[in-house]
């Protein structure tokens, strides 16, 4: 095969933001499973309701929203260092203050780890006790099992910040991290909706 | 020449990834990764055939004592899951793993490490489902496991919660597989190939990666609730606690039914590829086949009820799926309308590849047609749980997926081996399978009419089935004739096929461009497409390329998603232990879940000390360094 | 054994005959298409192999074959879509027609699917007491439709006579309707038909339609509780059968045993089969599977009973006048 050159790519950059990222593809269609995997607990718990006189079941106590709000509050307010964080990633500032956003973002994710404990407790049921426990309490693990991980993950691009080898490509990867956070936090306004609030209405 | 020469031996280094048994376990080029994911997707299929013809033994006469209900209720649901979840998907996953990178003019997939990750998680799956049923812990609910028969009470011992583990493994590879293909499609992309020039097989791929990002996460879901109802005490599917036994039907399906699409569009794929290369003319009609590839995907989340209409619904809620199950030949028939006109206005080569074509239009028909009669309510309401559905499904999957796979290994064979396969032996493996096929199947058509229920282990004599099973196992005997055909054409031809050349059957796409087998790094360098068809539009037999990628490390060239134009480079990770490691213990986590909720625990942590060290930067940074304060 | 239908293709009854019919619609409408697709495929086959061998693609040099082409597609797609919806106004009006009961107040009998028979109820709604209970064997009458609802006990059964209808699943924790009419008397064979473990292969039962006095007939008889053996062997019987295990499964109106673990047996001699149409009923049968149910139906959910000669004789003496 004869080839004949028509351009050199040799000038172009070597990392890029946003859809223009295959990283940033990556994450958003793990967002897309993941989020159509809540989608199916959602559903799954409107068709288990259809099952029940009373929702939650009678004998069981409506679930708190003391703690559960507080949560909520931490979860949502959670997103702005990860914003922050974003941001001066894209305008390529110093990695140092980059780290010091996303250490903020980990301290907020340790919050709503230790809050979700409570929540659980919130919910006056267990899994095993019927259809409305175990499928409360999944919801709750499966978005705790996403706290976990996003904040494990964020420890890491934090720690990185600070001591790792660090290249430009790592302001994508900050960013990436955003997205994924911001994920999480509106899943999980969704979820509480459904959790916390759909059973007094329906 | 000198310059190209270098820049060659440049590449060979940099991409080179060693050879024996590390090179072998650490490798994370998607070719060498593929085609172990073939070669094992191969073996499965033989394993499920080989459960197919203890069925086929076992219902040969009435009343046969060669398997009791125990062992032949594992077999089959060893085969149905074997040929779905362990043949059918990854195959069709592999050969797109394996293609498309060349196809589009990249060097390798977006996340080599994550694929590799994905296939030893498919190998594990797979070896845990085979090691289960050789201690006589089989499955044995069915493909479809359903509950409350899968469920604690009524399924002791472990043999569903294998089963359920074996779909978490093989799902995490499946998506993993759609993740690369999706990213890859997008982003690295030759330049000029915008999306009105990707190849119809790149596009069969891509929707099919969609159709798993989408349905995948049901059956993740729903084999998660069915684990937990068996090892924690859950109540989803319980009826007594409020579960449901119809919510696994709704959940399941959500996910079973676009799995067949998923299966069959791939091949679809395959189909335009060769049809093109055999007639020698354009696909006619590419924006339809396309159109139609897509509206099939969303259309194929409109079905899924179809496969419950024997259950307590609504009667106008399933008529909506009746109408949906119809419309859904509407795309598929203009598929096959473009494809017959294509051949009208060319020239057809009846190589082996093109009798598998050829095949595919007249069993794939037939399996089409019959789909749209179990579309019907009424009818499905005989059919239903019958070997009429089992002549329906077979006939879609053989037809439509089977025969375009074979037709794709004699066609693609040469690329990937750089030896020709034989054509006499493809001859004869065609027309033993097609007519095996056609015996074995055929006659279940009948039988199902005839009252024969599915997944019945014997039947009695005087119910008047007998003949038409002896029929129908003779047809599985030639079958197995055909497939022995295919691997010793296989293992002959490896070792003196004719050597291929890069081209053997003039094909259009990128793939043809390199040698065969392709270099570890794919293309030279990365071709600029200026049409459809780049190798049958190539003027003064010259390939537009652009040159200044890095050949030190692994450089790749990303382009945007709409127009292809080039935007930046990046690098591909190289080979590291690290997806190996991580298999084995995140995997020997969900087998040691079987036992105990705690092997969740031990797993994930031993999990995240790998995924600490696959994330953590480790080469020098020689690329452009950040601002520090 | 006896002669048995099971098929969907000799319809006794409105419901099988309409189903039939569709499907007699949908064959033959298949395979025009079938034919006529092939057709295309195989003249489309032979104008290539006309072409010179050395053909390369040339469609910027015919357009107006390619307008034909266009044609000729959009054509097909056309016809498709015609085809479909023809489709789906014979399937909606085929399902029309089997929803209409019509005629006299249906006959109500209610089944309960167990791993691997079938428990059947006969409600009888101004006297509770009369209600009848038998298993594996549905008597009904001809020309009258009969109301069935259906659940489960264990798992998914699902309830399949194919010459009168098609099936409808027994699902525990919901509860499933369907009706049929048998319009010919005969014995017509059912088969559970969605899996349901070791024995759903040997899950079967029978409809038995008769004329309606034969019927009430049969009904009145059912009705009664279990005769008083009067002979000694099977006064013998009835004693191994209560002091046994037996008692603990099966229940025989009028005696103590009243377990719903397995069958009820008031009745058994009047049936037709034992082990859900696996057996013809009986002595020796009945011998044979008292003794060793597993080697039969193995996976049954009956232990076997290593009963001597003399009082296996006098059971299944006592068994025999269950008429
Ligand atoms: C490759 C896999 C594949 C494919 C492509 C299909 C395609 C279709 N299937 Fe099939 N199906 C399965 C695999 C597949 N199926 C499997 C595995 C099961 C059983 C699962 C189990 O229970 O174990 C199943 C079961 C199944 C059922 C449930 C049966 C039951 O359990 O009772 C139904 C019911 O509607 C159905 C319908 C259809 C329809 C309408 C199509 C359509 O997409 C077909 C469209 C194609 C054509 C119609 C032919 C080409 C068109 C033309 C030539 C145009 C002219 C046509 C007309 C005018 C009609 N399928
Ligand atoms: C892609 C999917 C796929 C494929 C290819 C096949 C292929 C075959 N299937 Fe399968 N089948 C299913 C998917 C598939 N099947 C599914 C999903 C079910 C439902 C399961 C359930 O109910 O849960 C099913 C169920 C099913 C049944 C119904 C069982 C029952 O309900 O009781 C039967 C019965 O005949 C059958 C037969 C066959 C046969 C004869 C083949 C043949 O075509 C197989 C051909 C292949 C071989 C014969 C390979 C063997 C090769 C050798 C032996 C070579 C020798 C080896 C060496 C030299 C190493 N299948
Ligand atoms: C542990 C429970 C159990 C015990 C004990 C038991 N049976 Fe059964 N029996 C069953 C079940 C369950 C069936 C239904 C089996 C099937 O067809 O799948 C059955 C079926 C039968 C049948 C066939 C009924 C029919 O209509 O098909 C007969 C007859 C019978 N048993 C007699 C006996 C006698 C006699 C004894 C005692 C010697 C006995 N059984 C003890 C559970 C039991
Ligand atoms: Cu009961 Cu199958
Ligand atoms: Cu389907």
């Amino acid at each position: 095969m004869k080839h004949r050159p028509v351009g050199d790519v040799s000038t172009l950059p070597d990392h890029a933001f946003s859809h223009h990222a295959p990283i940033w593809w990556g994450n958003l269609l793990m967002i897309f499973i993941e989020g159509t995997a809540f989608a199916i607990l959602a559903a799954s718990y409107f068709y288990i309701r259809r099952n029940f006189d009373a929702w939650p079941p009678s004998g069981t106590l409506l679930p708190d929203l003391g703690v559960s709000s507080i949560n909520l509050l931490v979860i949502v307010i959670s997103a702005a260092p990860f914003w922050c964080a974003a941001r001066l990633a894209r305008a390529e500032a110093s990695v140092a203050t980059i780290g010091l956003w996303l250490t903020l973002g980990v301290l907020f994710g340790v919050v709503a780890i230790v809050l979700r404990g409570f929540e659980f407790a919130a919910l006056h049921t267990r899994y095993d006790s019927n259809a409305y426990g175990s499928i409360t309490w999944t919801i709750l693990a499966v978005h705790l099992a996403h706290l976990l991980a996003g904040t494990l993950e964020t420890f890491l691009i934090a720690l990185v910040m600070f001591v790792g080898p660090v290249e430009k490509k790592h302001y994508t990867d900050a960013t990436v991290m955003a997205v994924y956070w911001y994920f999480i936090v509106i899943s999980w306004v969704a979820l509480y909706l459904i959790v916390f609030i759909a059973p007094r209405f329906i | 020449m000198r310059e190209e020469d270098e820049i060659r031996e440049k590449l060979e280094t940099s991409w080179d990834e060693g050879s024996g048994l590390w090179a072998w376990l650490t490798s994370t080029n998607h070719k060498s990764i593929s085609k172990r994911y073939i070669v094992t997707a191969i073996v499965f299929f033989i394993l499920g055939g080989i459960e197919a013809g203890m069925i086929r033994a076992q219902l040969a006469r009435p009343e046969n004592r060669l398997i009791g209900p125990d062992l032949y209720n594992q077999i089959f649901t060893m085969h149905g899951s074997t040929m779905m979840f362990l043949f059918a998907v990854p195959v069709m996953e592999a050969v797109g793993l394996y293609l498309v990178p060349l196809m589009i003019g990249t060097r390798n997939v977006a996340f080599p490490r994550l694929n590799a990750l994905g296939y030893w998680m498919y190998l594990f799956g797979g070896v845990l489902l085979y090691i289960a049923f050789f201690y006589n812990t089989g499955p044995d609910a069915g493909w479809f496991a359903y509950v409350p028969l899968s469920g604690p009470e009524y399924s002791p011992g472990k043999r569903v919660d294998i089963w359920a583990q074996m779909i978490t493994f093989t799902e995490i590879a499946a998506l993993i597989g759609a993740v690369e293909i999706i990213t890859t499609v997008f982003k690295q992309r030759a330049p000029g190939m915008s999306l009105n020039r990707i190849p119809l097989f790149v596009w069969a791929m891509l929707i099919m990666s969609f159709m798993i990002v989408f349905a995948l996460p049901a059956i993740v879901v729903s084999s998660s609730m069915l684990a937990m109802d068996r090892l924690i005490d859950t109540h989803f599917f319980n009826p007594a606690e409020g579960g449901d036994a119809l919510l696994w039907q709704h959940l399941f399906w959500f996910f079973g039914h676009p799995e067949v699409y998923i299966i069959v569009i791939p091949a679809l794929g395959m189909l335009s590829s060769m049809i093109e290369t055999f007639t020698r003319r354009r696909i006619f009609g590419y924006p339809a086949m396309v159109l139609s590839l897509i509206s099939t995907a969303f259309l194929g989340f409109g079905l899924w009820v179809h496969h419950m209409f024997a259950t307590p619904l609504p009667e106008l809620g399933q008529s909506l799926f009746t109408a949906a199950s119809a419309a859904i030949a509407l795309p598929t028939g203009v598929q096959i309308f473009c494809w017959i006109a294509t051949i009208w206005s060319g020239r057809p080569r009846y190589t082996t590849s093109f009798m598998f074509v050829i095949g595919f239009f007249v069993l794939f028909i037939i399996g089409g047609l019959s789909g749209v009669m179990i579309a019907s309510i009424p009818y499905d309401l005989q059919a239903h749980d019958t070997f009429f559905v089992v002549a329906h499904f077979h006939y879609v999957l053989i037809g439509g997926a089977v025969f375009p796979l074979f037709g794709a290994f004699y066609y693609w064979f040469p690329k990937m081996t750089g030896r020709m396969l034989s054509e006499r032996a493809g001859k004869w493996n065609f027309w033993l399978f097609f007519v095996g096929m056609n015996v074995t199947f055929f006659p279940m058509h009948i039988l199902g009419l005839f009252g024969m229920p599915r997944r019945v282990y014997t039947y009695l004599p005087e119910m008047g089935w007998g003949n038409l099973n002896m029929l129908s196992s003779i047809g599985a005997v030639i079958i197995v004739a055909s497939v022995c055909v295919f691997l010793g054409n296989v293992w002959v031809s490896l070792r003196r096929g004719i050597p291929a050349g890069d081209n053997p059957w003039d094909g259009s796409t990128l793939e043809w461009a390199t040698s065969s087998p392709p270099p570890a790094y794919n293309h030279l360098f990365i071709p600029v497409v200026e049409g459809r068809d780049p190798l049958w539009d190539m003027r003064e037999g010259e390939l537009a390329v652009v040159t200044g990628l890095r050949t030190d490390r692994h450089e790749g060239l990303l382009t945007s998603i709409m127009d292809a134009e080039p935007e930046h480079r990046f690098e591909f990770k190289g080979p590291t232990i690290l997806p190996l490691l991580l298999a084995v213990f995140g995997g020997g986590s969900i087998v040691i879940a079987i036992f105990t909720p705690w092997g969740v625990t031990v797993g994930s942590i031993l999990s995240l000390v790998i995924l600490v060290c696959w994330f953590w930067p480790t080469i020098s940074p020689d690329y452009d360094t950040p601002r520090k304060r | 054994m006896m002669d048995v239908s099971q098929s969907a293709l000799h319809p006794g009854g409105p419901k099988a005959a309409a189903i039939l019919q569709l499907g007699r619609f949908l064959w033959i409408t298949a395979t025009v298409v079938y034919v006529i697709v092939m057709g295309a495929l195989f003249y489309a086959l032979r104008s290539g192999t006309t072409r010179p061998a050395t053909f390369a693609d040339t469609d910027a040099d015919e357009p107006e074959r390619e307008r034909v082409r266009t044609r000729w597609v959009f054509a097909a797609i056309a016809a498709t879509a015609f085809i479909l919806l023809l489709f789906i106004f014979v399937d909606v009006s085929t399902a029309r027609t089997m929803s209409r009961v019509g005629g006299e107040k249906p006959l109500r009998v209610d089944v309960v699917g167990h791993q691997w028979w079938w428990g059947v109820k006969y409600p009888d709604t101004a006297n509770p007491q009369n209600i009848i209970e038998t298993a594996n064997e549905i008597h009904v009458p001809v020309g009258r439709a009969v109301f069935i609802k259906m659940t489960s006990g264990d798992v998914i059964h699902s309830f399949w006579a194919p010459n009168l209808d098609g099936k409808k699943d027994l699902i525990p924790g919901h509860e499933t309707r369907t009706w049929f009419r048998a319009d010919s008397a005969g014995v017509y064979r059912g088969q559970c038909a969605e899996f349901c473990g070791h024995e759903h292969a040997k899950m079967a039962f029978y409809i038995v339609a008769e004329p309606r006095a034969q019927f009430e007939q049969w009904l009145q008889s059912q009705k009664s509780e279990a005769a008083q053996p009067t002979d000694s062997l099977a006064q013998g019987g009835e004693r191994v059968f209560l002091s046994g295990t037996c008692a603990m499964c099966h229940s025989i109106a009028g005696t103590g045993a009243a377990s719903n673990v397995g069958p009820d047996l008031t009745h058994l001699a009047s049936r037709r089969t034992i082990g859900a149409g696996t057996l013809p009923n009986n002595p020796g049968n009945l011998v044979a599977w008292i003794l060793d149910p597993q080697s039969i139906k193995p996976g049954v959910k009956m232990p076997p009973n290593k009963l001597d000669p003399q009082s296996m004789r006098a059971l299944v003496a006592y068994l025999g006048t269950l008429k």
